[in-house]
């Protein structure tokens, strides 16, 4: 199994993951059924040098009319990174006015090639003798500035600032995500796919036995027995705008039936009140796990997960155990997931079951989150103590 | 946004409500997908769209998409199954004339208020309408217009903008 996407199988893969997305009408037919793939792309850079992905051009009839992005490194987590649509993707021309544009800033070089400057977003580098001399984000031409000092968190750039994904990424997710690209690389060589030689897009690629399926989805119920028992979990809206983590303690702790308001629970968490009301402070996300035991007497045993998977989740809900979640500015709760894999082989599409405590005084709940298309900070899950 | 690029979300957004992917069977059965609205991020580029899904008069849920039309999230406003009784009204969510109408009844003294867009805060599940606020002397404050809540946006920590 190769560690990172070969560039010669770079069409053969868009062109499978592609015509599975259209299996699932997750891609509309137009302009995707029936498109081609003429070629591998365009590959696109880290910061740090290294290759990230391929931009492959899609072409319907002689229109180059989308793009997908095709990962190469196994740190990206998956193949496909996207598919987009409404702009065409033309390398040459692209170069072309890009230098036009660079010689306007007056700077001699002697490469170009192009950068993930800010992970998916592009620029086109200029190189002299391998040093840099200028970079242009692609489109606007804007220059972009060279890379700030200081000492910010790690994937939390300001704006318009250069980051390398592959640098900023923590080892350990790192890690994970390289395993996930080599389990997908794993079922392109599988025998359903290995004879699949194929630059075109197309639901039928599969054939007629191929389907989608729901193999595995649970939620929240009123005990562990799936069978006999309704839904049993709650939205809360959150009473101010800047009480989520509130609003998410409350919902967890009303599954387990304690009964406190959310003005209590706020001041519990030091978030002020209704007149005066304050967000969580990252420095003190471990007071959720604080709070919890204290408003249970301990009846319930807290954790705090860092930078939690899919499995986290999953095996909480399994347990018919709400969890807290974090994401980057807001908090929410987990009641259920789902798992929708691809027959015949097993391409999956994984989403979470969200009791979101926003907008203000209502909630919503999401119904699917798509997983891979969130991060995931912190969660909290709570586990009833037995004697 | 083209109209090409509207027609292939209106697409995606009926497909997956026909096909079950969301919603429950009234929604299916009745639900009326409505025009996209872009989301626009803090750097005012296109961060993802927002589609509607109305029963009659009221908004059943909302599906979010990501610019290359990756499905990012469906929120449900409903609160029982078949039902969107509790469900807030489609205009307090779609309708731009009635969310600066409702920011307006939040303005001080000579403040007036301009074109309001559709962002977020703080996280983009975090939906709601910036209507900008003018005074008098030509400073711009921001209002934030989530369905019946008007507030300003948050600010540090975990709901707020930043850590």
């Amino acid at each position: 199994m190769p560690e990172r996407l070969p560039p010669n199988d770079v069409t053969r893969i868009a062109a499978i993951e592609l015509s599975a997305l259209r299996l699932a009408d997750v891609l509309p037919p137009e302009p995707f059924e029936g498109a081609a793939l003429p070629s591998e792309g365009t590959p696109v850079y880290d910061l740090n040098g290294e290759l990230l992905f391929h931009r492959v051009p899609i072409v319907t009839g002689d229109d180059p009319a989308a793009y997908a992005d095709v990962a190469v490194h196994p740190a990206v987590g998956g193949p496909l990174i996207a598919a987009s649509h409404g702009v065409a993707w033309d390398e040459q021309a692209i170069v072309v006015a890009a230098t036009d544009e660079a010689h306007s800033h007056g700077v001699a070089f002697d490469t170009v090639r192009f950068v993930a400057y800010s992970f998916p977003k592009i620029a086109l580098q200029f190189l002299r003798g391998g040093e840099e001399v200028l970079m242009l984000e692609w489109g606007t031409w804007a220059v972009v500035p060279p890379a700030q000092d200081g000492d910010r968190k790690p994937l939390e750039p300001g704006n318009f600032e250069r980051w390398s994904l592959l640098d900023e990424l923590p080892p350990e997710l790192k890690e994970r995500r390289a395993g996930q690209f080599r389990e997908r690389l794993a079922i392109h060589g599988a025998v359903e796919l290995r004879g699949v030689e194929t630059a075109l897009v197309s639901r039928d690629l599969f054939g007629p036995a191929a389907a989608t399926s729901l193999v595995d989805t649970r939620e929240l119920h009123f005990s562990g027995n799936q069978a006999d028992h309704h839904v049993c979990y709650e939205v809360r809206g959150q009473r101010t705008s800047v009480w989520c983590v509130a609003a998410s303690t409350q919902m967890l702790l009303d599954f387990y039936r304690y009964d406190y308001t959310q003005v209590r629970l706020a001041q519990e968490l030091g978030l002020g009140t209704l007149a005066a009301p304050s967000g969580l402070p990252y420095s003190r996300v471990g007071d959720v796990v604080t709070v919890i035991e204290k408003m249970t007497s301990n009846a319930l045993d807290a954790t705090m997960i860092v930078s939690p998977g899919f499995g986290a989740f999953q095996s909480e809900i399994k347990a018919n155990r709400p969890t807290i979640s974090f994401i980057p500015g807001h908090s929410r709760t987990v009641a259920g997931y789902t798992r929708s894999v691809l027959n015949p082989f097993p391409m999956i599409l994984r989403g979470l079951l969200v009791y979101d405590p926003w907008p203000p005084n209502a909630g919503v709940v999401t119904r699917w989150e798509n997983f891979d298309t969130q991060v995931y900070q912190y969660a909290y899950s709570a586990v009833v103590k037995l004697v | 946004m083209t109209e090409t690029a509207r027609a292939l979300l209106r697409h995606a957004a009926e497909a997956l409500l026909r096909q079950g992917t969301v919603g429950d069977e009234l929604v299916r059965e009745r639900g009326r997908v409505r025009e996209p609205v872009p989301v626009l991020g803090p750097d005012g580029e296109v961060h993802s769209f927002a589609v509607g899904v109305a029963v009659g008069e009221k908004l059943a849920g909302l599906l979010q998409f990501l610019p290359d039309g990756t499905l990012m999230r469906y929120a449900s406003f409903q609160r029982g199954r078949d039902s969107v009784a509790e469900a807030p009204e489609a205009a307090d969510w779609l309708d731009p004339k009635r969310i600066r109408a409702r920011a307006e009844e939040h303005l001080r003294p000579h403040e007036s208020t301009r074109t309001p867009y559709l962002t977020f805060d703080a996280n983009p599940t975090r939906l709601a309408w910036l209507v900008p606020v003018v005074s008098a002397s030509g400073g711009e404050r921001p209002l934030l217009v989530a369905g019946t809540s008007v507030f300003e946006p948050s600010g540090g920590g975990i709901g707020g903008a930043t850590g």
